[in-house]
């Protein structure tokens, strides 16, 4: 007991060498009994999304789903397996934390909407979705354009349907013509300021992988990324989850419009090197998600003296470029690098097509990289998550079409537009403003002044009251890591423009008792 | 400059291995009819070419399952939306019910539990993630698919150790061979969490047996470690005996569920690798909803997901390109596994699989690696055929080489055939006289078989195969 002799000195006077005993004896009991009841605390919701299953014989191993987010390594292989044989199957650790984020508001929300969806005829008492950032508003230009190129899509012009040109292994990374189609894309998207390489592009099935396997790429096990607050939610998952890598807040405040602040930047920088973190990069999103606003010219810049002083990579979460709306500029990371550029292999821009062409089930993600080594690396995870053939073959077609992009692009911004005004109005007849934003699917609502603590908790309070006697379901900011309490995300492109009315009512009704 | 992560910038791809210098020796000079008769021909892509008219009929008479249809545009907005982890009812029962129909409906499997996955690569990822932590290993029985050491370790951090087979029992799955591995492991410090057989077997063709896998079943239940099944040949085992998935096993033999997880894939049973539909099946109630939050990381195409139902769940178009795909596949085997015996090239027996396993040993100078790559060499360089090396499947013994069959058309088998036999001539030429009396027979058989080659219409499934002296019965 090599743990009482130096307690022993600090139990001093009497029955020094009993209580030097009994107190670490007793401590380790206790550490013990704590733990021992966690592992053995059944989980009830493993799975929040899911409808509710057929109450058949539940394995054993439903037991094991414990929540014990700060465990190093070695604990873990202590705790989850057993030194006998017969105890239950050994998981690994991972999946412990990994199932924690089951019981956040997002998920919660996200379940209780898809149980108990809102339709005007069908079900009008049931929850309105305001929490998914998804775009419906558009949907139809794509469905006739479908309906219209029907067979060309899938067969190409005039050909025969070529089963070995879809159904075989086709490169992980992407085809060739696709990633072409893609490059065109992105170019309309950010209206011609930027020319994107094909070459410089990397397909993954969905923005989820391209973020994860970026991190994998930039960053070791405990090393971490700069990311600023309040973020989308799903950041904890692609950066962290799988890859060990850390994430540090770097908080933006309604006092700077939630702005990044470079100054702000440096100070988590330097918490960080505090705290022993090598930092590895920064993530941006632009247009940001939660908020909504673009990063100016002047900040990009600004950022990329950051990293290049810090020597950090930048990953420039770019996914929503195509879905602004406003008269702010949008300016890409990749605008504002210098082909010659030496610090063009600090910056890796993702993308997708799930937000601004409303096709997030068809899972197509981009990685565009300045950095030949990174793209090589990249490439060859791709395995991982590569797009399925037959989507890619669809959408080739598609984007090719040069001028429904065109009249989608602007369609599309005509419409966010118009429900963002609308939502954003309505809101602030009830006294909720928003941050101005010109970007995104939602908007940024201030509710602090309506929450009962000013605390995680009051906002958590008012979620669910909104969630559960208003029935709309929107997004808290401490899902986000929003530093101050009370701001929720509002998405709007699920609704059409007569559900307004119904939200704003059924928002109204939470909010009487507590003026 | 900017470092990137070890990652990044390790070896953890794999791609330095042999296995791969072929595939490189093929994208620089591919074997095409016309435009490249001398290119190199593609046999060692494990690839179902075989039923792909089938499919096409199913997929052009049914255009209401295609969403780039007038017939299946009105599925368009629900399915360009849906992004649910779950994925679509009507996918995972039509691959739960196609999994049970390929194991003769022995077995039902549930809905519930089948998890998406980016392919095979993905779901073998996924489940060593869920399974184990860095340092942590697997036992593997070899010799096994080279895809394992980059999948399995590569972000993982996850150990492989092997249990070595040998070629005097067929390669079978001992009790002792576990045992030894087991214990190495022990040695190394490496903690093992679980045991990767492949069923049917990649490289070897062969199924497991109802014994070995009750013997396997045993061994993991006593040592509390896990079991994961690939099976993604499932659907290739054309000829008896018939396959038995563990999914079976478990139902005759005491065993704790929470051990058993299967890989599966639409890859190599249905033929459509660029489709990326992988499966992780498992008993575990904790890692399939694990598996299942983790498999935003490689969801399956909406599109592909709805195309997918649609088709598997057409019983009679799943029934009868079970049929016709085993017809093919045997077909092909048949064929081939003739064709090699009749220029003295014998294989492992195999029933299943898209591939033989060649048996070259007599053709190494001597008993080494070294010369097993030597004579690759000479395979990919002057014969021109991209065929695997043992050693990338970490065979024990030299001179073992895999060849796919399934990836080419009739045409393309026979130009591969001829060379072969060229080669074989040459070999033979080569050789010292005591030989002598060999080769004459050799010749005589040679120029029968040309008559087969030129017109292989004559050979059918039930075309007993002549004997040869030069074949070596491989049981």
């Amino acid at each position: 007991m090599r743990v009482i002799v130096p307690l022993q000195g600090v139990v001093q006077g009497r029955g020094g060498l009993v209580l030097g005993s009994i107190i670490p004896c007793a401590l380790f009991y206790f550490l013990q009994f704590y733990l021992k009841r966690n592992l053995d605390d059944p989980d009830d919701q493993n799975e929040s999304n899911s409808p509710p299953q057929n109450p058949t014989a539940r394995s054993p191993s439903t037991d094991q789903l414990t929540e014990l987010p700060t465990l190093t390594r070695s604990l873990s292989r202590t705790l989850l397996s057993p030194r006998h044989p017969s105890g239950p199957a050994p998981i690994s650790a991972r999946v412990s934390w990994i199932v924690k984020g089951a019981d956040s508001p997002y998920y919660i929300g996200l379940s209780r909407a898809k149980e108990d969806p809102y339709d005007e005829l069908d079900n009008p008492n049931g929850v309105i979705q305001l929490g998914v950032a998804e775009n419906k508003l558009s949907l139809d230009l794509v469905k006739d354009w479908l309906a219209e190129n029907a067979s060309e899509a899938i067969l190409g012009s005039g050909k025969e349907l070529s089963i070995s040109g879809i159904a075989t292994y086709q490169p992980f990374d992407g085809l060739m013509e696709f990633k072409v189609a893609v490059a065109g894309f992105m170019s309309q998207v950010m209206e011609n300021a930027v020319s994107f390489n094909p070459s410089q592009i990397v397909l993954t099935a969905g923005a989820t992988p391209a973020i994860e396997i970026l991190s994998f790429c930039l960053a070791d096990p405990g090393n971490a990324f700069l990311v600023p607050t309040p973020y989308y939610p799903g950041f904890e998952r692609d950066v962290k989850w799988r890859t060990g890598v850390e994430i540090i807040h770097v908080p933006c405040r309604s006092a700077d419009n939630f702005n990044l602040s470079i100054a702000a930047l440096d100070r988590s920088f330097n918490r960080a090197k505090k705290r022993g973190l090598k930092v590895r990069g920064i993530i941006i999103s632009n247009p940001s998600n939660p908020v909504g606003n673009l990063l100016s010219r002047e900040t990009l810049y600004s950022l990329l003296d950051f990293a290049r002083e810090k020597n950090l990579h930048i990953i420039s979460n770019e996914i929503l470029a195509g879905s602004t709306h406003g008269n702010e500029e949008f300016v890409s990371m990749a605008e504002i690098i210098e082909p010659e550029d030496i610090d063009r292999k600090r910056v890796h821009i993702t993308y997708g097509l799930s937000k601004d062409l409303s096709l997030p089930g068809f899972r197509v993600g981009v990685i565009y990289s300045f950095n030949e080594d990174v793209l090589a690396a990249a490439k060859k995870l791709t395995r991982f998550s590569a797009i399925s053939a037959p989507t890619q073959r669809l959408l080739i077609s598609m984007l090719f079409d040069t001028r429904f992009v065109q009249t989608f692009i602007t369609t599309n911004r005509e419409r966010l537009q118009r429900m963002y005004v609308q939502l954003g109005a309505g809101l602030e007849k009830m006294g909720i403003k928003s941050i101005k934003s010109s970007g995104g699917f939602y908007c940024w609502a201030d509710m602090s002044g309506l929450i009962s603590s000013y605390s995680e908790k009051g906002e958590v309070e008012l979620w669910d009251r909104l969630l559960n006697i208003g029935k709309v379901n929107v997004t808290p900011g401490s899902c986000c890591h929003c530093i101050e309490p009370g701001w929720f995300r509002f998405c709007f492109a699920t609704l059409t423009e007569k559900d307004i009315p119904v939200v704003m009512e059924r928002i109204q009704k939470v909010l009487k008792p507590v003026n | 400059m900017v470092a990137i992560s070890k990652i990044a910038t390790g070896n953890g791809h794999g791609e330095n291995s042999p296995y791969f210098d072929g595939w490189k020796a093929y994208e620089t000079n591919p074997f095409h009819p016309t435009d490249r008769p001398d290119g190199v021909i593609q046999m060692g892509l494990a690839e179902n070419q075989l039923c792909f008219n089938f499919v096409k009929k199913w997929v052009i008479e049914h255009p209401e399952a295609s969403l780039c249809s007038a017939q299946g545009v009105n599925k368009f907005k629900e399915t360009a939306l849906f992004q649910d982890y779950h994925g679509m009812p009507e996918f995972r029962q039509a691959v739960a019910k196609f999994m049970g129909k390929v194991r003769g409906d022995r077995v039902k499997f549930e809905p519930d539990r089948v998890v998406m996955s980016g392919g095979a690569t993905g779901a073998h990822e996924m489940v060593a993630f869920c399974l184990a932590d860095p340092g942590e290993a697997f036992l593997v029985p070899t010799p096994y698919y080279p895809g394992f050491d980059r999948d399995l370790r590569w972000r993982t951090g996850v150990e492989l150790v092997p249990v070595v087979c040998e070629s005097s029992n067929d390669f079978k799955i001992t009790r002792n061979a576990l045992e030894t591995a087991y214990e190495k492991a022990k040695e190394a410090n490496l903690r093992v969490k679980g045991l990767l057989i492949t069923n049917p077997s990649n490289p070897l063709g062969t199924i497991l047996d109802r014994e070995t896998l009750t013997g396997i079943v045993k061994f993991i239940n006593e040592k509390n470690i896990h079991l994961i099944g690939d099976e993604i040949y499932a659907a290739t085992v054309f000829t008896e005996p018939e396959f038995v998935s563990i999914s079976e096993i478990i139902e005759e033999v005491e065993c704790n569920r929470d051990l058993i997880h299967i890989v599966y894939s639409l890859s190599k049973d249905m033929g459509f690798p660029g489709f990326r539909v992988g499966i992780v099946y498992s008993y575990n109630d904790a890692v399939v909803s694990c598996a299942r939050k983790m498999s935003s990381f490689g969801l399956v195409s909406s599109q592909t997901q709805h195309l997918i139902a649609s088709m598997l769940s057409d019983n009679d178009f799943v029934d009868s390109f079970i049929v016709e795909s085993k017809k093919q596949l045997l077909k092909r085997h048949k064929y081939f596994t003739w064709s090699l015996s009749q220029v003295g090239i014998g294989s492992l027996k195999s029933n299943a699989g898209l591939f033989i396993w060649m048996d070259l040993r007599k053709l190494l100078k001597e008993k080494t690696l070294e010369a097993e790559k030597d004579l690759w060499r000479v395979i990919i360089n002057e014969v021109k055929l991209n065929v695997s090396p043992g050693s990338s499947f970490h065979c024990n013994e030299p001179g073992w080489f895999r060849v796919c069959f399934a990836n080419m058309d009739d045409h393309t088998m026979e130009v591969a055939l001829l060379r072969i036999r060229t080669f074989m001539l040459k070999h033979n030429e080569a050789m010292v006289p005591q030989k002598l009396c060999r080769r004459s027979s050799l010749k005589l058989s040679l120029s029968r078989r040309r008559d087969g080659f030129m017109s292989p219409s004559i050979m059918s499934p039930h075309t007993p195969l002549p004997p040869s002296p030069l074949v070596r019965a491989r049981t």
